[in-house]
């Protein structure tokens, strides 16, 4: 069984939990024992809130909602390879730039997700010369 | 935070729980609480709940939801008359005391008495216990802050801890619980629409060193907040809409009115780890990896920065979102994306604000278990407590004590604040703020409505719902409408009859728990389930004037019982609009 120290990722408190994997699987999670901020301690989500990772409901394939083969608003949505969902989402990012200018796109960033994920994704809409970039602190 | 939670155990000789349920939502820093109170701290909880942190409490104030401008201008007007102020820290350190003497001059004791029941007696104590500490600490959550005075309720908490030099040491200090695991970090990394991760968008300095990084010029005008999004979709503005690791959804005011509102856009993409409420009704879904597969850094309530590490690996080519946002950005063809890994994008925010992050390398942070900042070189301890040398971040240094007035009707706000800014000649600059109810109970919503969390779930159940220990062990039946005593009795209301509450916006079908702990009138309901979600009700039209936030911990509504015919009607139209294809009913709940 390997051992990952890491940080809890519900509230704002920041508990360091220590993470038992095997064979790719979490199978338990333990407070880090001494640490600064939770000191050996963990509350209910935090020692049991990590199943999730391993549900069978996981997204795995994106999507994109279609109507005989094509993107349709009326469609359903379908699974599709990683490069047309990227190819899609950036091609129809930039024509709707171009067409309604940048502060015609929006995004909502992550609480949830790292500093890293956040800066990514706020770069990526300056770039495109907007603020339109918020998220769910005001939630 | 100003200070590191810990204090609370260490430090802080009284501890002021305002508008937070500190023990349901966070039991680490109720636990650290507690060690407090073990070591002779004493706690004042203020809250329209009584909490199992007020049960433990030397002082109790049931509020009536949404009064807290009027209290807590009263404590303030008795810490001044009764001459409890620090003098020392409000001659040196700060500006603005005649303002606030005047703003708060209306505001007694006997007022708060006359106007929701509650002791005078008891806010003298309250307001002398806080002033007369060595080391007081504020604490907060939404319960402060969700209200279209939420700003103006914070200038009065700063005001406290300014008036009585409760800034700049161990113990004490104005601190927000942060409810998400890195909203600290959302916000610092620039995940806003008025703020980069460098400073604000319109100052020209800021935007001149970003350029240096970057190579591009950014836009120097602020962007719309999440909250104005529904409309600004309405009126055409808003054409695609890139949701990532958030559910809307749920998580919004006003469901129906979001629903409607996104149906409009050319586009709506959703980047997420499950199939959430939002994600059904997206054009294009992305799945990313989650927690325990990536790694990268979170920002605790105490501006700590911390690793998260990767433990397992993610599903065939499902990629950490900076990866999946990478991806777009470099088929869009925009520069500056081609990170290899996490460390070097964390490398590249140290660049951008030096200040803040500069001494903080992955390595270091992995060896010391985490460091708050600023901390500005490899040889900088972080900084757990903010303002130790008593200058504000503001540029004169100096703390600003903010007169804040209430107003009976929410439309009178703003002539009062001028009517004050022209009696007092309050420079133009210097912020002036006032209170309000967004809405007042009436014969047809005769019932305060507000929102909360369970301690097994958590926000829009998205993770929590995904692990059986937390969802079996919350209530097998799921959500609660909880009622005071009073509107059970007066509506034949019985524990675990069905009910409905509904107002103009949306209704809630669940079962009925008669809840002593909440104050008279008073309805309460999580937002953890898509069966029931209390932000069906909530108040998306009126916004605090200067964050723009909706007043979601408060709204009216009515309720009665139904039979179960009735409830597995309006659970059935519920799950119609929160999963709209057939395809999906199945795949969440």
């Amino acid at each position: 069984m390997e051992k990952f120290q890491t940080t809890c990722p519900y509230c704002g408190t920041g508990c360091n939990i220590d993470l038992l994997v095997k064979n790719n699987k979490i199978v338990k999670a333990e407070p880090t024992k001494g640490h600064h901020v939770n000191d050996g301690e963990l509350c209910l989500k935090g020692l049991y809130g990590w199943e999730y990772v391993h549900s069978p409901r996981r997204l795995t394939k994106p999507l994109i909602r279609k109507k005989d083969g094509q993107f349709s608003k009326e469609g359903e949505l379908v699974e599709v390879d990683f490069d047309e969902a990227y190819d899609f989402v950036a091609s129809k990012m930039k024509t709707t730039v171009e067409k309604h200018g940048s502060d015609s796109i929006m995004g909502f960033s992550s609480a949830r997700c790292t500093n890293e994920d956040n800066y990514a994704f706020q770069k990526l809409f300056r770039m495109q010369g907007t603020n339109n970039i918020d998220h769910c602190a005001r939630l | 935070m100003t200070n590191d939670l810990v204090e609370f155990a260490t430090d802080s000789e009284v501890l002021f729980l305002i508008g937070t349920n500190t023990s349901e939502c966070h039991p680490i820093i109720a636990m650290q609480m507690l060690r407090g109170i073990e070591r002779g701290a004493k706690m004042i909880v203020i809250d329209p709940k009584e909490t199992d942190m007020a049960k433990k409490a030397d002082i109790y104030i049931q509020t009536p939801v949404g009064y807290n401008i009027p209290l807590l201008n009263a404590m303030i007007n008795h810490i001044i008359k009764e001459d409890l102020f620090d003098k020392e820290f409000v001659n040196n350190y700060s500006n603005g005391l005649e303002y606030v003497k005047y703003a708060v001059a209306d505001f007694t004791p006997q007022r708060v008495e006359k106007e929701t029941g509650i002791p005078a007696s008891l806010v003298i104590e309250a307001a002398e216990m806080y002033a007369k500490a060595g080391a007081a600490a504020i604490c907060y959550t939404m319960g402060m802050t969700q209200f279209i005075d939420g700003t103006s309720n914070i200038f009065s908490l700063s005001n406290l801890a300014i008036l009585t030099g409760n800034l700049g040491k161990k113990g004490a200090g104005v601190n927000p619980l942060r409810g998400q695991n890195n909203v600290q970090g959302a916000c610092d990394m620039g995940a806003l629409p008025n703020v980069t991760s460098a400073g604000l968008v319109t100052d020209a300095g800021v935007r001149e060193h970003i350029k240096s990084i970057w190579g591009t010029e950014i836009s120097s005008k602020p962007g719309f907040t999440l909250t104005q999004v529904p409309h600004k979709i309405e009126e055409g503005k808003v054409k695609f809409l890139y949701v990532f690791g958030e559910n809307p959804v749920m998580s919004d005011p006003w469901t129906e009115h979001f629903i409607e509102a996104v149906e409009k856009l050319d586009i709506m993409v959703v980047q997420d780890i499950f199939l959430t409420e939002t994600a059904q009704k997206a054009d294009v879904v992305l799945p990313a990896a989650s927690w325990g597969e990536k790694d990268g850094t979170f920002l605790n309530t105490s501006r700590r920065v911390a690793y998260v590490s990767k433990a397992v690996e993610p599903a065939a080519g499902v990629v950490p979102d900076w990866k999946v946002i990478c991806n777009i950005a470099q088929r869009i063809g925009l520069k500056g994306f081609d990170y290899y890994k996490a460390e070097e994008i964390w490398d590249e925010v140290r660049k951008i604000n030096p200040k803040f992050f500069g001494g903080l390398s992955y390595a270091r942070i992995i060896k010391e278990n985490g460091i708050s900042w600023p901390c500005p070189d490899e040889t900088h301890p972080g900084t757990p407590v903010l303002y130790e040398d008593k200058k504000s971040m503001l540029p004169d240094g100096k703390f600003k004590l903010v007169p804040v007035i209430y107003a009976d009707d929410k439309k009178d706000r703003a002539s009062l604040e001028k009517k004050l800014i022209d009696h007092l000649n309050i420079p133009s600059d210097y912020p002036v703020g006032s209170g309000a109810l967004s809405e007042k109970v009436n014969e047809l919503y005769p019932c305060l409505f507000t929102t909360g969390r369970k301690v097994y779930h958590y926000h829009t159940g998205t993770m929590t719902r995904e692990c059986k220990p937390l969802e079996m062990g919350a209530d097998i039946m799921g959500p609660a409408i909880e009622v005071s005593i009073d509107i059970a009795e007066a509506r034949d209301l019985e524990e675990n009859c069905y009910a409905v509450v509904e107002n103009k916006r949306g209704k809630i079908a669940a079962k009925v728990k008669i809840n002593p702990d909440l104050r008279h009138g008073t309805i309460f309901t999580t937002f953890h389930y898509a069966e029931a979600d209390g932000n069906e009700l909530s108040n998306a039209e009126d916004t605090d004037p200067l964050s723009g936030m909706n007043p979601l911990k408060m709204t009216i509504a009515a309720i009665r019982r139904i039979s179960e015919e009735e409830f597995i009607k309006v659970r059935e139209e519920t799950d119609m609009h929160m999963h709209p294809s057939e395809q999906y009913r199945t795949v969440r709940r």
